[in-house]
């Protein structure tokens, strides 16, 4: 029989597909293409246009000054000024309410346009109070009411596009910039960096080395924004202002999650320091309590953020507050390279705010407001913590004031030539009213609590929205409905009254992209809250809950988002998290500690079975146990098989409205070797790789009431 | 119950009984189809089709080509089994063998740099199996079959035939594009098939996007369109298939792009109907209406062709279809009417989404050695159904206004048929979701087929679609033989009759006096039935107007959160869901804000496919 060619060539490529097939031939491939052999990647060879791209996301305009398109607006043919762009509209919510810029500032007004992130937005403030709206009035205690003009483009959530950002916003012809940005600037995934050096720190066991991949991305990217933008600027010598963001680092803290794979079997003696370092911690004993967190560091490698915390603790339990600065911005910085995977919050990294030190004032026409060290000194050595910060990095109106007032000094001083202190801008016209500061002290608490925040941080921000403006308490109440009933809040009656209730600040943030949460901490700070002003919601609360998702009515699914949103376990629930997330990395629970907690809406001695399928992955067998509200149920053994278990709690220990179910799962043992080479595998594959080791799976778990029990 | 307001309970703690193994006794196999299009995932437990459905019902991608882990989900809770339940999953298509066929595309010549690409990563990715592991943590047997003979037994295996010639045809799975085979008792086999880049499904694609249509979406498009034209063009078109002997063809690739380029179809296609490429959205004419007559009439003849050579290699009585083509009711009613075999079974999920079952259908061959019980296929309600009591906590905490039907079945009837004799247009959510493209009654839009207007209505209100397009009548399976050419039941749609009744159908009656009739009885759809026979009580008419309920561009609507949003967002006048009626005027002011955030939740880059070409890759 004669093969066509057409056959011929078939063969070859089924053959091809074969080999590929097989783990050793697409790992070979990939190689290949990783060791820049089949591919030509090489940013210097492509130019700066391919790594703008590359980096950020981005490309140079070709005419920045005729740019027809700065963030939501658009300049209409034959037009001068910029309109809101209705194709856009799903945008406008991110940017100022600015329906129309003018082109150019009016004759003998200056221009002042303000690029930044949520922080310059003035999360939790806008659109009442915003950073913009506060240099403007500043400024003109200097220029006159119709001397300058503060033009506001800040962006919620914008990153390394700022950059880009600033080059169109250059048609606006501005006499000066502030790039108020940083928090947003994050290193690429894992997948998207240079995987041949990934791939060998993986399969050498070295999570440091990974992190200094991470680490020097998040360099190269911020080098690059600052080295483009400031010379576009500087070369139209139009001076710039670039802030440097500041992290509320006494209040905040990160979920604390374990270490990754270790080498050496090094796991469990960093497990082991850590529990007893806490233990030690708490009674006291802060000289061993700090040489077990040394050990963590020293056998993490700075990857993890836990054994910072515990020197920082040390460190404020001796008031030695120096130190304790410098552990809490290693411990704030010491998971760069897992943020997508510990779903970590934005924050200005060290690294960061060191090249905005450093490569910001190499133009002449750039400076920089270091808001650490001004925060420092306006703090009198100080830490940062809730005077200045609403949550992580959003500042409370008066940071936002005082930072503004240095703000508007510097641009004062490279307009007119006059050096002024910042405290001379201070404003009492800058301040926001009362309603609007409870407003954001209450959508803080919100904040807080949804990023697993501790009850007493929670319960400051609640207590204090009420102090503030007692009238706000109808909106607590609501928004406790709304969260008990667990319906989204459009479709619900007390969601409705929530949303006629007038506070634009609430109805700004709080209802965008709500998702209904049991919120079982933060409704506890907001009944706390209430109870001072003569307010108990607690029965109501109980009773909404009870008739919306008591398992009486039905069985609950207790890996639902919306109980187990209250775990403060994030890397356990980043799975459950509604849309696609690049790092799924499996469709079902995994334990990455200990403990995992879980919650379910009862009545008070009711019969309760659970039905759960679980496996222990890296265990050959184990045994975990069972809690309700802390009382011992079960012991039920596993191995790495998946299995399903009828399991019948004690009904004595069931509680009414919210009770808590905890699987306390026993020692795996790490596969530290194996577990990293599939790592390295799966992000040459452009997979999420796994770096932290399950302690246990649970495919389903179901509570149901058993009432012939 | 929080910490503060805990009880202070301190009962001495009781030992419950000890948890109890759980294992489930019944043979679980699931299939899943994905990676392409219209990912699906199915369970047989014990032989029974349990449950089916597709991926885009959950994450409200259409076409969603993921990993169907929702889906899943769906079946195992539905099947009341769990992960370490399943005794084998069924992949739908052989991932070497697809590899092959894409590496062979990356060698053609002049072959973009962004294709090359996506192969090269194509060679580089997990494969359907470990990301199956991977994802769902299952660590038991993975069974793989090649694409087309998923489809192949998709369709003879719930037949009901004891033997069967079985032709498959669509785009493209792996290597084969159209498949020769015969089954019986549980044996299949293929003793013949056509391969990559010669496609009959490719052919009809190219036209779809030559006509402005969306590829993968529009060629339902192309049929409707067909009526209204004259095959003025089929001899040129006829030039793009050169039809071999025995069951083969050839396309001419010279005027087919889609091997090479981002496109179905090349320049030359134009040149040859001297005519450019219609701009999507932009006006259809007489020639757009020729070609599709054309393309339509080309197709039917291949097909009959090869449906009679097919017979001519298994003289059976009996013909199974399935593949993307089979849902061309029009070709298949032409191959019953006018070839050879007396009995056709498509199987209604016959595009990618049935490989799923196609596949479970042989692990458990495999295993059971034995074929899928209740067989033939007696209805495709095997979603998710709303339960009542759910609807009734939603509506109870809302400010809407709506009418409460528990336990009145018969007033519920009554109160639909009034409305619908009123003129208006119901969205109808009824039981368990369907398996498949189509409507049937679960999640449909029901109206009055007699009114002249009704079909410009409902596009205004809700559809949105092309005026040209007609909307399918459901009727009771008693009385079908009196309103249409159909003397046997067509429970999925899947046939195009003429229109023979006494009535004027004007909202179902196609330009060409054809219609594409689902028939419905009791024991597959109970309370459909009662609101037909309600109707015809009162009218003489036992149709009514059904099309499926969603917003142009998105999947046929699941949960009851879909249900109110597509209510919300269209201009439906009443929602019957379940024993639960919602008029428009009692939708609550602030159900469209959600119903916006339900549109700005959707899109979801990397999971929808691509229509501008068909899915390649």
């Amino acid at each position: 029989m004669t093969l066509s060619f057409e056959d011929l060539q078939k063969g070859f490529a089924n053959r091809l597909a074969q080999l590929a097939s097989t783990s050793d031939g697409a790992r070979a491939l990939s190689m290949f293409k990783h060791s820049g052999l089949l591919v030509q990647r090489s940013i210097e060879a492509k130019g700066r246009g391919s790594a703008l791209k590359e980096l950020l996301g981005w490309e140079l305009p070709d005419q920045p000054l005729d740019s027809d398109h700065i963030g939501i607006w658009r300049r209409p043919k034959n037009s001068v000024d910029f309109m809101r762009d209705i194709d856009k509209r799903q945008e406008w919510n991110y940017w100022a309410n600015t329906p129309r810029i003018d082109g150019k500032a009016k004759r003998g007004k200056k221009r002042i346009i303000f690029l930044g992130e949520s922080v310059a937005r003035g999360y939790c403030y806008d659109p009442q109070f915003t950073p913009a709206k506060v240099l403007e009035v500043m400024l003109r205690s200097q220029f006159g009411p119709d001397g300058i003009e503060v033009v506001d483009l800040a962006q919620l959530g914008i990153g390394f596009q700022v950059g880009e950002l600033a080059l169109s916003a250059l048609a606006l012809e501005p006499d000066a910039a502030i790039i108020f940005s940083g928090n947003n600037w994050r290193p690429d995934q894992v997948g998207s960096m240079d995987i041949s050096c990934a791939d060998s720190a993986l399969r050498q066991q070295s999570i440091p080395a990974l992190k200094k991949l991470f680490e020097r991305n998040l360099s190269e990217k911020t080098s690059l924004l600052i080295q483009t933008v400031g010379s576009a600027y500087e070369k139209k010598q139009i001076p710039m202002l670039w802030v440097i963001p500041e992290f509320n680092l006494r209040d905040w803290r990160d979920p604390i999650s374990n270490a990754p794979y270790l080498p050496a079997d090094s796991n469990s003696k960093w497990s082991f320091c850590w529990e007893r370092a806490v233990i030690c911690l708490q009674e006291g004993n802060i000289s061993e309590a700090e040489e077990l967190a040394r050990s963590m560091i020293e056998l993490d490698g700075g990857v993890s953020s836990a054994g910072f915390y515990l020197l920082a603790d040390c460190n404020m339990h001796q008031k030695n507050d120096k130190a304790s600065r410098n552990y809490l911005e290693a411990a704030r910085d010491a998971n760069i390279w897992s943020g997508s995977m510990c779903n970590l919050s934005p924050r200005p990294f060290s690294i960061s705010q060191q090249i905005m030190r450093e490569k910001a004032v190499t133009f002449e026409k750039s400076g920089i407001l270091d808001l650490p060290r001004f925060f420092e000194e306006y703090l009198n050595g100080d830490l940062p913590d809730r005077r200045l910060f609403l949550d992580y990095c959003h500042m409370t109106s008066e940071a936002i004031q005082v930072s503004m007032a240095a703000v508007a000094s510097h641009i004062t001083s490279v307009i007119t030539g006059t050096n002024l202190p910042w405290s001379n801008f201070l404003d009492q016209d800058a301040k926001p009213n009362r309603g609007v500061e409870a407003e954001a002290m209450f959508l803080a608490a919100v904040h807080n609590a949804h990023n697993c925040q501790n009850y007493e941080l929670i319960h400051h921000y609640c207590s204090t929205a009420l102090k503030l403006a007692p009238e706000l308490s109808e909106v607590m109440v609501k928004f406790a409905e709304v969260q008990a009933r667990g319906i989204s809040v459009f479709l619900s009656t007390s969601g409705e009254e929530l949303i006629e209730m007038p506070w634009p600040s609430v109805q700004r943030h709080l209802f965008g992209q709500h998702e209904p949460q049991l919120d079982q901490k933060l409704t506890g700070a907001i009944t706390a809250s209430l109870r001072t002003i003569g307010i108990d919601i607690s029965m109501s609360l109980n009773k909404i809950r009870k008739e919306a998702r008591s398992i009486s009515i039905r069985p609950t699914n207790l890996l639902e988002s919306y109980y187990i949103s209250s775990a403060d376990q994030p890397q356990e629930t980043q799975w459950t998290v509604p849309g696609t997330s690049p790092y799924r990395q499996q469709d079902y629970y995994r334990a990455f500690s200990n403990k995992s907690r879980f919650f379910f809406i009862g009545d008070a001695l009711c019969p309760t079975s659970l039905v759960l399928t679980f496996r222990l992955p890296n265990s050959l067998s184990g045994i975990i146990e069972i809690r309700v509200n802390e009382e011992y149920q079960h012991q039920i053994p596993g191995d790495c098989e998946w299995k399903t278990w009828d399991i019948l709690l004690d009904p004595s220990a069931i509680g009414e409205g919210v009770n808590e179910l905890t699987i306390h799962w026993p020692t795996p043992t790490y596969p530290t070797s194996a577990a990293l080479h599939l790592a390295a595998d799966a992000i040459q594959q452009g997979m999420p790789p796994q770096l932290y080791c399950s302690f246990g799976d649970i495919h389903s778990f179901i509570a149901e009431y058993q009432p012939g029990v | 119950m929080n910490d503060s307001q805990r009880r202070d309970v301190h009962y001495k703690p009781l030992s419950p009984p000890p948890a109890r193994l759980k294992k489930s006794k019944t043979l679980n196999i699931i299939g899943i189809s994905a990676g392409y299009h219209d990912a699906a995932c199915c369970l047989i437990r014990d032989g029974v089709l349990i449950s089916a459905a597709q991926e885009e019902r959950f994450s409200r991608v259409k076409n969603d080509k993921s990993l169907p882990r929702r889906a899943l989900r769906y079946c195992l809770e539905d099947g009341a089994i769990a992960i370490g339940d399943i005794d084998c999953i069924a992949y739908y298509e052989n991932p070497t063998l697809k590899l092959g066929r894409q590496i062979w595309m990356g060698m053609q010549p002049n072959i973009s740099d962004r294709r090359i690409d996506m192969i090269a990563g194509r060679m580089m990715s997990p494969t359907p199996q470990a990301t199956i592991r991977s994802s769902f943590g299952y660590d038991g047997p993975i069974e793989i079959f090649e694409h087309h003979a998923s489809h192949a037994a998709s369709s003879f295996y719930l037949s009901g035939f004891e033997e069967a010639a079985i032709l498959t045809v669509d785009g493209v799975g792996d290597w084969a594009t159209t498949t020769y085979g015969f089954g019986k008792n549980a044996q299949i086999e293929r003793f013949e098939q056509v391969d990559f880049p010669h496609s009959l499904g490719f052919f009809y694609s190219a036209i779809t996007a030559y006509l402005g249509f969306e590829v993968n979406e529009g060629e339902y498009k192309v049929m409707g369109l067909a009526p209204y034209g004259k095959p003025l063009y089929a001899n040129k078109l006829r030039s793009l298939i050169d039809v071999w002997p025995e069951g083969q063809y050839r396309l001419n690739m010279d005027y087919f792009a889609f091997l090479t380029q981002e496109t179905m179809f090349s320049e030359k296609l134009c040149e040859l109907m001297d005519h450019p490429a219609r701009v999507p959205e932009s006006q259809l004419d007489q020639f757009h209406m020729d070609v599709a007559k054309s393309a339509q009439l080309v197709l039917e003849q291949v097909l009959l062709e090869k449906v009679s050579y097919l017979h001519s290699r298994v003289p059976s009585e009996n013909l199974c279809m399935a593949g993307g083509v089979a849902l061309n009711v029009v070709a298949n009613s032409r191959c019953l009417r006018e070839g050879p075999f007396k009995r056709l079974f498509v199987q209604p999920a016959a595009g990618d989404a049935g490989g799923a079952v196609g596949a479970a259908a042989m692990a458990y061959v495999q295993i059971a050695g034995k074929r899928l019980e209740k067989n033939p296929l007696q209805h495709v309600y095997l979603g998710p159904r709303n339960l009542p009591s759910d609807i009734e906590r939603l509506l109870n905490a809302s400010n809407a206004a709506f009418l409460n039907f528990s336990g009145k079945e018969s007033e519920l009837i009554q109160y639909a048929i009034d409305r619908v004799q009123e003129g208006k247009v119901i969205a109808w959510s009824q039981g368990r979701m369907e398996f498949g493209p189509r409507s049937l009654g679960a999640r449909s839009i029901l109206a009055d087929p007699r009114d002249p207007e009704m079909r410009d209505r409902i596009n205004a209100l809700v559809k949105m679609r092309e005026a040209f397009r007609p909307f399918a009548p459901v009727v009771l399976e008693s009385q079908a033989h009196k309103h249409f050419d159909l003397d046997h039941p067509s429970p999925f749609m899947l046939e195009t009759c003429t229109v023979i009744s006494d009535l004027a159908l004007p909202a179902i009656t196609h330009v060409d006096g054809s219609a594409r009739v689902q028939t419905v009885n009791h024991s597959t759809n109970r309370r459909l039935s009662l609101l037909l026979e309600e109707f015809d009580r009162r009218t003489g008419c036992p149709i009514l107007l059904n099309t499926s309920l969603n917003m142009r561009g998105d999947p046929i609507a699941c949960t009851l959160y879909d249900v109110l949003m597509c209510f919300v967002q269209s201009q439906i006048d009443i929602l019957v869901v379940e024993d639960f009626v919602i008029e428009r005027a009692g939708i609550p002011t602030l159900w469209s804000l959600e119903a916006l955030k339900y549109q700005a939740a959707k899109a979801k880059p990397g999971e929808s496919i691509s229509h501008s070409i068909y899915t390649l890759l």
